[in-house]
């Protein structure tokens, strides 16, 4: 039991840092593209290993299959407003 | 889930801490959009208040009587914001600004 | 590590995105923070034990208040002399460039007047700050009035009983304030809405297509379980309904939904429903010589359930309404198809089209 508690700690402070670089990259990045690049990549991945932690410690399979649910969620949608934002961001901003 | 005393009073001061800067945004901004954010940000301040006293009832459980009020606080905050945002639109149009000033408005005023 | 500290960094986190979403330069940016605020305040609410306030704060709170208000922004941002071509002015009152009309974000006060202020609202705060220290560590409330006649009820969730069963008067006259907010802004847009919609541009993205037709499903799933499982856990009807208006405003978006007359009956149907169900279900009480919105023994599950539902169906449809009648019609759409009041007036009154339309 306290290698799951291990390994689901280990998952927790990678996915910590996924999200921490993807918010440096949201803060320091130079204009839109690089931003969302940086955002997306990093959050989903960051998400990915959040939901792997929280899943050691699931209780029963139910729970994992909505975590799992969960994560498939948000990255069919954060890549969508990606795509929304970056499409926006083409229209408005003059070539460069 | 939190039933530790401290957490509880540090929700409150941040209650009225909210309160303070959204009174005072709403006094000093003169943008129609900003005031409804400072307006919506007091709502939640009270909201949080309201909570936060719910929850300090002795014994665990919260107070089930505050969360409805608050919940029906919130439906009745964005039913408020979504007409003003309307009357935004409107002022906007009529008068070209979207802002409140204290200067004489006798063009905008019908 | 005491968990105190982590509500305390999520106060500190919450006190200034509200201080920078009101001081912010960029309004886009101060809205985005905005919403950002409310999602930390949903994360409050559960720290709080109050997960009905939760789920009805991410929702309506965060999603559907910022979405409403990035629309006023894109609106409002607009150069005013646009104001002019969507044809909605009084027709001989085109606003002309004030010279002295503000645009940028300006604060009310010079550098002194803000100074003061800010040291009274200070004091202010901190007098409440005191007030606030010194509550009663055991309040008086109806907690233990509440839950011991929760022992006997059907409903399990102390919010849903309170908010439908025992207070169901302050529930009924909320869904007369909904009611009211949106017959306010369709009285004020409705003038845009007389001439039937043609077929919208079609400046949408099929990506966001795609993306209504996968979510809005799910959604609905979602809504009806948060509906059903509001009776015994966490949820009910005003959850459910934001995730409905949330649905609602997505199909919107997508321009799915475009084909929607906005101001017609259907549309107003669903704004009375709610008060409709409460008016029916009260009348139906006292027809059986029960007290107005007392449900009777045996009555309570199936009346508060019943009433949940097309409270749900009512606030979906109300704050998708809210969103649609307030939101801007793109200016290719306008020019030529809107008729001012005043025009169809003219054309009535006019004997040359012998008073007919």
């Amino acid at each position: 039991m306290i290698l799951v508690d291990l390994a689901t700690v280990a998952l927790l402070l990678a996915s910590a840092l996924f999200f921490l670089a993807g918010t440096l990259g949201l803060l320091r990045f130079p204009d839109s593209f690089s931003r969302l690049h940086a955002l997306t990549k990093a959050d989903n991945l960051g998400l990915g290993l959040l939901i792997a932690g929280l899943a050691l410690q699931a209780e029963s399979l139910a729970v994992v299959i909505k975590l799992v649910l969960v994560w498939l969620l948000a990255m069919l949608v954060s890549s969508c407003s990606a795509y929304l934002v970056a499409r926006h961001a083409l229209r408005t901003v003059p070539e460069r | 889930m939190s039933g530790d005393p401290l957490s509880v009073v540090v929700y409150a001061l941040a209650a009225v801490a909210l309160t303070g800067v959204a009174v005072y945004g709403l006094a000093v901004r003169t943008h129609l959009l900003r005031r409804l954010i400072a307006i919506n940000i007091l709502s939640t301040a009270v909201f949080l208040l309201l909570v936060t006293i719910a929850r300090r009832a002795p014994g665990g459980v919260p107070d089930p009587v505050p969360h409805a009020m608050v919940l029906t606080g919130i439906v009745v905050a964005i039913s408020a914001t979504a007409f003003a945002l309307v009357l935004t639109r409107r002022i906007f149009d009529v008068t070209g600004s979207s802002l409140l000033t204290d200067d004489e408005g006798g063009e905008g005023s019908h | 590590m005491p968990l105190w500290l982590f509500d305390a960094l999520l106060a500190t986190g919450l006190v200034a995105l509200a201080w920078q979403s009101l001081h912010a330069a960029d309004l886009f940016k101060a809205i985005v923070l905005f919403i950002a605020f409310g999602l930390l305040m949903a994360l409050a609410w559960v720290r709080l034990d109050a997960t009905d306030i939760a789920l009805a704060e991410a929702a309506i709170g965060a999603g559907l208040t910022g979405a409403l208000l990035l629309d006023a922004l894109g609106h409002v941002a607009g150069e005013p002399k646009k104001a002019g071509i969507t044809g909605v002015d009084h027709p001989d009152h085109v606003p002309e460039e004030r010279a002295d009309a503000p645009h940028d974000d300006r604060l009310a006060f010079g550098r002194p007047e803000r100074t003061v202020l800010g040291a009274l609202v200070l004091a202010a705060t901190a007098g409440l700050g005191v007030v606030v220290w010194q509550l009663p560590a055991d309040p008086p409330g109806l907690r233990d009035v509440v839950l011991e006649v929760l022992d006997e009820h059907p409903v399990a969730n102390a919010a849903t009983a309170v908010l439908i069963d025992f207070r169901a008067y302050d529930t009924f006259l909320e869904m007369g304030v909904l009611a009211l907010a949106a017959i306010g802004a369709l009285l004020l847009v409705a003038r845009r809405l007389r001439v039937p919609r043609a077929e919208p541009p079609a400046r949408g993205s099929v990506i966001l297509d795609v993306l209504a037709r996968l979510l809005v499903p799910l959604m609905l799933v979602v809504a009806g379980y948060l509906l059903w499982a509001g009776t015994a856990a966490s949820g009910g009807a005003f959850p459910a309904g934001a995730m409905l208006g949330a649905a609602g405003v997505l199909l919107y978006l997508a321009e799915i939904g475009r084909r929607f007359v906005v101001d017609g009956p259907p549309a107003r149907l669903v704004l009375a429903l709610g008060l409709i169900a409460f008016l029916l279900a009260g009348g139906l009480a006292v027809a059986l010589g029960r007290p107005f919105l007392d449900w009777g023994e045996g009555w309570t599950y199936a009346a508060i359930l019943a009433i949940e539902a097309v409270l749900t169906l009512s606030i979906g449809g109300t704050l998708a309404l809210l969103y649609a009648a307030s939101a801007k019609l793109p200016p290719e759409e306008d020019e030529g198809e809107v008729e001012d009041l005043e025009d169809e007036v003219e054309r009535a009154a006019s004997p040359a089209a012998g008073g007919g339309r």
